[in-house]
């Protein structure tokens, strides 16, 4: 193994995913990253959702440019990275509306990343907001990710398309390390509750130990955040829900303190060529 | 051809011909009895013979009237060099025979199973979607019977340039048997595979093929059947080839001058390892 400090800063990589759409996914990225920059960690959110993005949205931003400017010759990351927060929160927009970025394959995504390392290096975390479903784009890019989130809710329809997520990326690309985020629950019980059922079936069917991140409670204060474009942790940091967005926040924390030393001595995005076999 | 007028040269020929025609059956016999796993050639040898007093133009109206093509001639007196340039043009016209159909001028079965051996790998590997239609001439024993076997083959020869004029720049046309014909479509879908082919169809019954004792043009129509792989699941020849041909026979029951495609050979194929099988889900939402 290569003994150089290849990732210095310990940036860690982190895919926020979910089978389903509609369960909150690019909302808790979101205050998940505006939790950990408010515990003074630099963090860059990018909109991966590419073809129908939309983290933009949720800030009440209009970004003049976004990825697909990023393939213009002599256009530099810094050109379309765009501050959320001053300080160190930033945020990468993703174009909307251009179904051809959804084909994007080892090459684009090599041209691509190769004009973004740089700038993923100042980071202490790299959030990737994914897409919903199982396209093949969306889970080859999340296995490049040293951090996989899957985010379900308690309904049956989440469970399952949570789990096809979790049998493909294992079976495809030998993701095996999943973080389960439980969102829009009634309280910590069923969180636990949702997070045992999906993971005593990938032990039995798939062989999978799964880590549980937390559950985030259903709460009146989110969609209210939703519909002012103001992310809930600034407009409301006292919601149960952001509590529980808080206590997920530490537990990332603490998972990148664990493999911190690690991963310096790994890229921050594993092998852009590896591909689904 | 000019005929010999001396009685001798005329035996001497006839006797030459005939053991020939002798050692072309016992090699044939000879290569269909042995497999053909020699790639570096180790097996193969020339065979030469003296024949005294046969003449450059016999031997060239003797290969003609007997297909001896693959034959080659070298006279022993004179200058060796126009000789030896009709070899070389011989072996040219070998080297093309060998691909390609001596009467329609399409590839020949041959070089049809490299190019489909080729082709599956290459869909394989990118992912890509790969159709193969089968097309069989209908009721052409029947216009061999009524009209002859040269009435036949014109009706070949101008089938294939149908197929040839119908196809794409990078499909792949050979005639594979009698009067069948295979079309490879790299890249092309079902749906799409379905589309050319239909209208291949279509161009080959409208086409009126001018025989001497037919009264007016005679029509000539073809049944196809169409297989085809998105390229998502390793496959044999005979995993695409076999549907194919198996939808050919299913055009032929329907009544002929007609296209019948094989269902998509990938949805065929068990599922794959990625799939959420029922005891998953039952397990999801039960627990048990």
């Amino acid at each position: 193994m290569d003994t150089a400090e290849i990732n210095p800063k310990a940036t860690l990589s982190v895919s926020i995913l979910s089978g389903k759409g509609g369960v909150g996914k690019t909302n808790l990225a979101l205050n998940l990253g505006f939790a950990l920059f408010g515990t003074g960690h630099r963090l860059l959110l990018m909109d991966f959702d590419v073809g129908l993005a939309n983290i933009d949205v949720l800030l009440g931003l209009s970004p003049e440019k976004n990825l697909q400017d990023l393939f213009r010759p002599g256009a530099t990351a810094d050109e379309v990275v765009c501050p959320i927060e001053e300080g160190g929160f930033d945020f990468l927009p993703s174009a909307s509306g251009v179904p051809e970025l959804l084909e994007m394959d080892e090459d684009m995504r090599e041209a691509l990343f190769s004009k973004l390392n740089t700038v993923f290096s100042r980071y202490d975390y790299l959030f990737l907001d994914h897409g919903a479903g199982i396209s093949p784009n969306v889970l080859s890019a999340a296995s490049m990710s040293r951090m996989p989130i899957v985010v379900v809710t308690p309904e049956p329809t989440s469970l399952t398309d949570g789990y096809a997520v979790i049998k493909v990326l294992s079976a495809k690309h030998r993701v095996r390390n999943f973080h389960i985020l439980v969102n829009q629950v009634a309280d910590e019980k069923e969180a636990r509750r949702t997070f045992e059922r999906l993971s005593s079936a990938c032990e039995r069917f798939l062989g999978l130990t799964l880590s549980f991140l937390g559950g985030v409670r259903t709460d009146a204060a989110v969609p209210e955040a939703v519909m002012r474009q103001v992310p809930l942790m600034k407009l409301s940091p006292a919601s149960p829900a952001a509590k529980d967005i808080i206590a997920v926040a530490v537990k990332i924390h603490r998972h990148r303190q664990k493999i911190g030393s690690r991963l310096k001595h790994s890229p921050i995005l594993k092998n852009l060529l590896e591909r689904a076999s | 051809m000019p005929d010999s007028i001396d009685p001798a040269a005329d035996e001497n020929r006839a006797a030459i011909l005939a053991e020939i025609l002798t050692l072309r059956g016992l090699l044939a016999e000879r290569m269909a009895a042995c497999d053909h796993d020699d790639p570096d050639g180790a097996g193969d040898v020339m065979l030469m013979r003296l024949c005294s007093g046969l003449t450059l133009h016999d031997w060239e109206a003797l290969a003609k009237d007997h297909d001896l093509h693959d034959w080659l001639v070298m006279p022993m007196r004179g200058h060796p060099l126009p000789y030896l340039k009709r070899i070389q043009r011989s072996l040219r016209e070998l080297a093309h025979l060998s691909d390609h159909d001596h009467l329609t001028g399409l590839a020949n079965r041959a070089a049809f199973e490299r190019t489909l051996a080729a082709e599956l790998e290459r869909s394989t590997r990118n992912g890509t979607a790969l159709s193969l239609a089968i097309l069989d001439l209908d009721d052409f024993k029947a216009i061999n019977d009524t009209y002859g076997h040269l009435c036949g083959d014109e009706v070949l020869r101008q089938a294939a340039a149908v197929i040839a004029d119908a196809k794409r720049t990078y499909d792949f046309a050979a005639r594979i048997g009698g009067e069948e014909f295979a079309l490879i479509l790299p890249g092309l879908g079902l749906a799409r595979a379905e589309a050319a082919v239909t209208r291949l169809v279509a161009a080959m019954s409208a086409l009126r093929v001018d025989c001497q004792d037919a009264a007016s043009g005679l029509r000539v129509t073809v049944s196809a059947g169409l297989a085809c792989t998105k390229g998502k699941v390793a496959l044999s020849r005979d995993g695409l080839f076999g549907p194919a041909d198996q939808a050919l026979y299913e055009a032929k029951a329907q009544g002929k001058n007609r296209l019948v495609k094989a269902p998509l050979v990938d949805l065929t194929v068990p599922p794959e390892k990625t799939l959420v099988g029922a005891d998953e889900k039952k397990f999801l939402f039960t627990g048990s």
